[in-house]
C-alpha cells in the first residue's frame, strides 16, 4: 500500500509542482489552438498537421462540442483529451437532468479545470497533458465567453487566446490587433492569428464557428476566407 | 437537360412488357428480344406508391391524478425524446418523469460522443435494458410508447412495458383504455393510412374512451413524427382550466 500512495506530483524545494510544469511543456509541443470571442459570435481554430495520405481525416475533429452551445478545442496530448471531453459530455448531460437548465460555459470550464487539478493531488496518477480553450453562449442570457484551462487546473476568461505550439507568437498578435468584432470579423482575426505560426496556411487549419441561434458550425474551407 | 424521344409511359404493377422501356432492343445480338415483368407493389393495396404518409402518431390523456384528487388536466406526458423521436408513458407519476428524462439525456450524449443521433430502434433497445436492469432490484413502473423516424427505415412504433416486453409494433395502447383502443384499431387500422385518416381513427379512440370508461380522463394530446421531426399536433380538451374568478 505504501507504494501507491506515492505522489507523482510532489513539491520541489523551491515550491514548483514540476509535474505539472513537465505537462504544460507536452502542451507547448502540441499543435497550436486560437479562440477568440467577438460580440456574437465566438470562433476556435486549430493548427492541422498535414495528414498521412491513407488517413481518413474526417476521423480527427479536433473542435469538438460538449453540448448544444459550448465547444471545446485543445493543444496536448489528444488521447488525454478524449476522457476530459467525454466526462464533460457525461456533465454536461447529468447537470440539464438534475437541474433541468443547460450547463453555463463558467461552470463546465470550471468542471474541467477541477478534474485536471484532482490529477495533480491524487496517488499515482499523472496530470492531464492539455490545455484547453472553451467557448460557448450562456443559456439564458446569450452572452458569449472563452475559457482557457490549463493542466494545472486554474482557468480563466479571455477574449481571445491562443495555446500550444507558437502560442507566444499567436497570443503577441491577438493583443496587437484585437478589438471588439462580430461575425466574419472575429473569425478573418481567429484565422490570421493561425497563420502567423501555422506553415503553408489554408489546408492545414481547422476553424469551428458557433453562434447562439446555429450552435457549433465547422467551416469548409478556412483558406477561403 | 435536352428532352429526347425516348418513350417513357409509367408502368403499373404486374405487367409485362417486350423491348422498351424496360429492357433493350435487339441487344447484344441483331434479333434479341428481351421481354419483363413488374412485380406487385406491396406497400399499399390500391396499387401506387403514395408517398407522405411516412408518420408515426401518439395519443396519451393529460390527466394527473393522485388516488381520487386530479392533480391538472394538462399534464404534457408525450415527451419529445430528439429532434425524430417521441416517447409517450404512463403509469407511477414519479418514475415516469424520471425514467423519460433519463433516456433523454443519456440519447443527448450519444448522439454529442458519437456525431450521429441514435436509430429509434437503437433507442427502443436501449430504454428497454435500461427498465429491464433496474427491474429486479428497483423497477419503474412505466409504460412506454417509443415512435421515431429515421431517414434510412422510415417511421416505426415500439411497445415498451414496465416488465421491459419490447415490440415492435403498428400499433398499440397501454391502461384501462386501451381495451376500447384496440378493439378501434383492429376494426379501422389499415397500412398505408394518410395523417387524417389517422388523427380520425385516434379520434374515433378518444371518444370511445370518453363514452365507456368509467373513470374517463377529459383531455388528450396527440403529437405526431415524420420526415419534418417530431412536434405537438393538436389537444383534445372536453374540460378547459376555468380562468379563477376575481375577487
Amino acid at each position: 500500500m505504501a507504494r501507491y500512495d506515492r505522489a507523482i506530483t510532489v513539491f520541489s524545494p523551491d515550491g514548483h509542482l514540476f509535474q505539472v510544469e513537465y505537462a504544460l511543456e507536452a502542451v507547448r509541443k502540441g499543435n497550436a489552438a486560437v479562440g477568440v470571442r467577438g460580440t456574437d459570435i465566438v470562433v476556435l481554430g486549430v493548427e492541422k498537421k498535414s495528414a498521412a495520405k491513407l488517413q481518413d481525416s474526417r476521423s480527427v475533429r479536433k473542435i469538438v462540442s460538449l453540448d448544444d452551445h459550448v465547444a471545446l478545442a485543445c493543444a496536448g496530448l489528444k488521447a488525454d483529451a478524449r476522457i476530459l471531453i467525454n466526462r464533460a459530455r457525461i456533465e454536461c448531460q447529468s447537470h440539464r437532468l438534475t437541474v433541468e437548465d443547460p450547463v453555463t460555459v463558467e461552470y463546465i470550464t470550471r468542471y474541467i479545470a477541477g478534474l485536471q487539478q484532482k490529477y495533480t493531488q491524487s496517488g499515482g496518477v499523472r496530470p492531464f497533458g492539455l490545455s484547453t480553450l472553451i467557448v460557448g453562449f450562456d443559456p439564458y442570457t446569450g452572452v458569449p465567453s472563452l475559457y482557457q484551462t490549463d493542466p494545472s487546473g486554474t482557468f480563466s476568461a479571455w477574449k481571445a487566446n491562443a495555446t500550444g505550439r507558437n502560442s507566444n507568437s499567436m497570443r503577441e498578435f491577438l493583443e496587437k490587433n484585437y478589438k471588439e468584432t462580430y461575425g466574419q470579423e472575429t473569425v478573418k482575426l481567429a484565422i490570421r492569428a493561425l497563420l502567423e505560426v501555422v506553415e503553408s496556411g489554408g489546408k492545414n487549419i481547422e476553424v469551428a464557428v458557433m453562434t447562439k441561434e446555429d450552435g457549433l458550425r465547422q467551416l469548409e474551407c478556412p483558406g477561403c476566407q | 437537360m435536352k428532352e429526347n424521344d425516348f418513350p417513357a409511359p409509367p408502368i403499373p404493377p404486374c405487367s409485362t412488357g417486350e423491348g422498351l422501356p424496360c429492357a433493350p432492343i435487339s441487344w447484344a445480338n441483331s434479333g434479341d428480344a428481351w421481354s419483363w415483368r413488374v412485380g406487385t407493389r406491396i406497400n399499399n393495396a390500391a396499387g401506387f406508391y403514395s408517398d407522405g404518409n411516412d408518420f408515426a402518431v401518439v395519443a396519451a390523456d393529460t390527466s394527473a391524478v393522485h388516488s381520487i384528487l386530479v392533480h391538472k388536466s394538462n399534464e404534457d406526458k408525450i415527451m419529445i425524446l430528439d429532434s425524430h423521436k417521441l416517447i409517450a408513458a404512463s403509469g407511477e407519476s414519479g418514475d415516469r418523469v424520471q425514467f423519460t428524462e433519463y433516456i433523454q439525456k443519456n440519447v443527448a450524449l450519444y448522439q454529442f460522443r458519437n456525431g450521429i443521433p441514435l436509430t429509434t430502434a437503437a433507442a427502443a433497445n436501449f430504454t428497454r435494458g435500461e427498465l429491464a436492469t433496474a427491474l429486479r432490484k428497483n423497477p419503474y413502473f412505466v409504460n412506454i410508447l417509443l415512435a421515431g423516424y429515421d431517414k434510412e427505415t422510415g417511421p416505426s412504433l415500439y411497445y415498451i412495458d414496465y416488465i421491459a416486453t419490447l415490440h415492435k409494433v403498428d400499433k398499440g395502447a397501454f391502461g384501462y383504455g386501451s381495451y376500447f383502443s384496440l378493439a378501434m384499431m383492429d376494426r379501422h387500422y389499415h397500412s398505408g393510412m394518410t395523417v387524417e385518416e389517422a388523427i380520425d381513427l385516434v379520434d374515433k379512440c378518444i371518444m370511445e374512451i370518453r363514452s365507456r370508461l368509467v373513470v374517463a380522463p377529459p383531455n388528450f394530446v396527440i403529437k405526431i413524427v415524420d420526415k419534418d421531426g417530431a412536434r405537438e399536433y393538436a389537444w383534445r380538451e372536453s374540460v378547459k382550466d376555468a380562468a379563477v374568478a376575481s375577487a
